[in-house]
């Protein structure tokens, strides 16, 4: 944590891999101020809706060109290999719980909903009828919370049953994720949640539950948990086919 | 409570005292005649004393209840809703009066009992005042003020003269059923002639507050009389006395600002940027959860909460074709970057980079980074001190090399500076080519004996003291701010800017860069690189991110989007990476224990991630030590 004239921030960090030399940089790319939970009536709600609005806006500033760039790509002032336009992508969200679901606006602890990638009941972790539970879909979750977004700060009316309704439906805040205005996260291949691997050191009694999660992660080859694990290629490695 | 109660279904306006409503259940039974009122008549035995006392009380402009300001909102009650009280009495109030005859008499004892009733008879028509549109009851007139006219005063009435009041009671000039107000003054129906009022009690106006600087007035029949002595005729053309209600006050005057408009979605398609402008613009539909156009503009509601709640349902609503676009410009909306500013900016007439040279530079960075957060200004404060008096070098001398600056152009020399490059200068040229010491002894006369100093003797002394840091920055304060600048310009040239966040009325201060400028700079200065993989090259071997069946979904739709040809900047973003960077590797128990059925999927795709998951031209974004900022 730096302080910063008498502000707490917490850095957000990008690591670059040069493949060719092994070479790693760290460079951070914003600092997310520290909200405090403040006197007031009803503080842990307001001060919960505070650290998500500042969390998320300013992810989105740190990614705003990048964004854009996924979208209509980023222009390079002189070709590679005769390509001259790159689209930043995002492939793999590797995280812990308690940071994957505040980065994507959706309810933690023990909700409804628990499961990032699926929309298992947790009555049914640890089920076999687990296997079965329908996977999250970006479009549809990302509307509502739109809706309920725009509820909240008064742009349009969002009756309060409604409001829940939506809210327990999937188990989701009322905020829109930075990472929903990334293309090919709302957008086809839709990799919203699926792009979510799991920290294999934090997660594992979470695996337990949710034994569909682990297996039907797609976005990264349905591998979150190596791809933590993987990286020092400590799994026991299986000879590629010879076909 | 200390308010003014109107019964809009009764169409009468029912004064509670304030006096009564602090003390007594009672209060609202004095003065109301609806329907249900028997039941809390029925409680007037037991706070009859209290009645007495409070009507009486009422009548005076006097207030039992002992909280302060209650005395005054007494005498604007009755101010202002005295003149209806009596047209509404109706039973219960004949009753309370039975109660009230022994310590006060009032005027109309023997009311008759067509007063009971103000509304006028269906056979009546009741015209709008403001709109001239005619309707059958009361009601309907009361709803219709309410519904179309919510803008206009409840009360309102069209302008008639001044009603002088006489001092007995009689109006000059009076309008028929002018004395009514409130939503009971809509009634055409003429007010009854009531008999005069009696003169006053000594008692009654004997506790009038002298200091009380309005005109009090006692409810004394139809008419609203002054208490404060006889008026006569002549007095009262000179002092006119209307009936019509003063201007109504406004509630508070608040200090606050006016509520700001929230900015809708709207508002995102004003943005500064051209394209997404013109994205917003192209894909913005407006949805609307209203049945549509309506021939008639909707009734105003009159309630404020109802209105606002029109107000939001009438905002246009926008959506922008896709997901993305519509949570994009939700987030441009706020117009976070338009109030974005670089972090830093440099001070008027700053110099940055005085720090050239191994030394120099190792001692700003020592600076910056010492302790995690550099030295306060008072430990630089120090650190100069401590090494000057240790004679510590700034400069390495090179053997043959003349004495110059490291930063080369004159305007990165700052004044305190300059003096000692400017004598030094003016010494090479004299001597032809000074070289720098690598040691000797500090001495903080230097300057001023290699100015003044042209011999021979002194001139390896010279060259041994003039690298020193006293040299270089001449004060403590140059010092300072030479790391200032340097740290100034460095953010403004990483591209660090800062944003106030105002989120749930708290306002905080966040700092970011682009990130993606960071990616492309890295991918630029890569020296061997892997833009695209082969289709048929990968294979079962996933040796790279670039092979994961992911990039290969992504690649496949920028191939549809893209005009040119596009590569797939990956990224990888992480979470809590301290932990993560622990973890790897050590997750195998954590397959191993689970039961068997799920063991080989598992394990197998862990072998693909494993394979899938390796070094490359990838950015990994890593949300570090997010944890306490998250919600």
């Amino acid at each position: 944590m730096l302080s910063l004239s008498a502000h707490y921030l917490y850095p957000v960090r990008m690591r670059v891999v040069n493949d060719v030399t092994g070479a790693v940089e760290w460079h951070t790319i914003a600092f997310v101020p520290f909200v405090r939970t403040e006197q007031e009536a009803n503080a842990k709600v307001k001060g919960r809706a505070r650290r998500c609005g500042v969390l998320q806006r300013t992810l989105y500033l740190a990614l705003r060109e990048a964004i854009g760039a996924s979208h209509m790509g980023t222009e390079l002032d002189e070709p590679i290999h005769g390509f001259k336009r790159a689209f930043f992508r995002v492939l793999l969200y590797c995280c812990d719980r308690m940071e994957e679901r505040s980065v994507l606006c959706l309810k933690s602890g023990m909700c409804d909903f628990p499961c990032s990638n699926c929309t298992v009941s947790k009555e049914n972790l640890s089920k076999p009828e687990a296997l079965d539970a329908p996977e999250r879909r970006a479009i549809r979750t990302l509307q509502r919370q739109i809706e309920l977004a725009a509820g909240a700060i008064g742009n349009r009316l969002v009756d309060r049953s409604r409001r829940a309704a939506f809210k327990a439906m999937d188990s989701y805040h009322a905020f829109i994720p930075a990472l929903a205005c990334m293309a090919g996260l709302a957008t086809p291949p839709n990799h919203m949640y699926q792009m979510i691997a799991f920290d294999a050191l934090h997660v594992r009694s979470f695996l337990v539950l949710c034994w569909r999660a682990v297996s039907r992660c797609s976005a990264c080859g349905g591998s979150c948990i190596a791809a933590v694990a993987g990286r020092e290629r400590a799994w026991p490695w299986r000879p590629p086919d010879p076909q | 409570m200390c308010a003014i109660h109107r019964l809009r279904g009764s169409g009468v306006a029912v004064a509670s005292s304030p006096v009564l409503n602090c003390s007594s259940v009672s209060a609202s039974v004095l003065f109301s005649f609806t329907a249900g009122s028997q039941a809390r008549f029925s409680r007037w035995s037991v706070c009859s004393s209290a009645l007495t006392r409070c009507f009486s009380n009422f009548q005076t402009g006097l207030a039992l209840c002992p909280k302060a300001g209650h005395s005054a909102s007494a005498s604007a009650v009755r101010r202002r809703w005295a003149p209806q009280l009596t047209p509404t009495t109706t039973r219960p109030h004949l009753l309370a009066t039975r109660f009230l005859r022994g310590t006060y008499r009032l005027a109309h004892d023997d009311m008759d009992p067509s007063h009971q009733h103000v509304s006028g008879s269906a056979t009546k028509v009741y015209p709008c005042p403001v709109c001239s549109m005619t309707l059958a009851s009361l009601g309907s007139l009361r709803s219709h003020m309410v519904r179309r006219h919510p803008r206009s005063p409840r009360n309102y009435r069209t302008p008639s003269p001044a009603i002088v009041v006489s001092p007995l009671g009689e109006t000059a000039g009076s309008v028929p059923g002018g004395g009514d107000q409130g939503l009971a003054s809509l009634s055409t129906q003429p007010a009854p002639s009531l008999p005069p009022p009696p003169a006053l009690p000594a008692a009654a106006v004997a506790v009038v507050p002298a200091s009380t600087a309005e005109p009090l007035a006692t409810v004394a029949g139809p008419e609203v009389t002054s208490c404060l002595g006889p008026m006569t005729q002549a007095d009262t053309s000179a002092v006119p006395v209307t009936r019509s209600r003063p201007p109504r006050v406004p509630r508070r005057v608040s200090s606050r600002p006016p509520r700001q408009p929230v900015p809708g979605l709207a508002d995102a398609m004003t943005v500064e940027d051209p394209h997404l402008r013109l994205l917003f613009q192209a894909s913005a539909e407006e949805v609307s959860r209203g049945a549509g156009r309506r021939r008639n503009p909707p009734p105003v509601p009159s309630s404020g909460k109802r209105r606002r709640a029109a107000a939001r349902r009438s905002t246009p609503w926008y959506r922008f074709g896709a997901v993305c676009a519509t949570a994009r410009a939700s987030f441009e909306r706020l117009g976070d970057w338009l109030r974005s500013e670089p972090a830093a900016v440099l001070r008027p007439g700053a110099k940055p980079f005085l720090f050239a040279g191994r030394r120099l530079r190792a001692l700003r960075e020592f600076v910056a980074d010492c302790g995690g957060a550099g030295l306060s200004t008072a430990d630089q404060t120090r650190l100069y001190k401590l090494l000057v008096m240790g004679s510590w070098q700034a400069r390495e001398g090179v053997a043959g090399e003349p004495l110059r600056d490291d930063s080369g152009t004159p305007d990165n020399v700052p004044a305190s500076s300059a003096t000692s490059d400017q004598a030094s200068t003016g010494e090479t040229g004299g001597t032809g080519g000074r070289r720098l010491g690598n040691g000797g002894e500090a001495s903080s006369a230097a300057t001023g004996q290699v100015g003044s100093s042209g011999g021979e003797g002194d001139h390896e002394a010279d060259q041994s003291t003039r690298c020193g840091l006293e040299h270089v920055f001449t004060s403590a304060n140059a010092f300072r701010n030479a790391i200032r600048d340097d740290l100034d310009r460095s953010i403004i040239n990483a591209g660090w800017r800062k944003v106030v966040l105002i989120e749930g009325g708290r306002s905080y201060t966040s700092f970011f860069r682009c990130a993606l400028s960071v990616a492309v700079t890295a991918l630029v200065d890569a020296k061997r690189k892997q833009l695209r993989r082969a289709p048929g090259g990968v294979g079962g071997r996933r040796d790279h991110p670039i092979d994961g069946e992911a990039f290969a979904l992504h690649e496949a739709e920028i191939d549809k989007v893209a005009g040119e040809p596009a590569f797939v900047l990956g990224v990888h973003l992480y979470s809590d990476c301290t932990l993560v960077s622990r973890s790897g590797g050590t997750s195998r128990m954590s397959i191993f224990w689970r039961p068997s059925v799920y063991q080989e999927a598992v394990l197998s795709q862990c072998t693909d991630l494993t394979r899938d998951h390796r070094g490359s031209h990838a950015s990994w974004i890593c949300f570090s030590d997010l944890r306490s900022a998250l919600p």
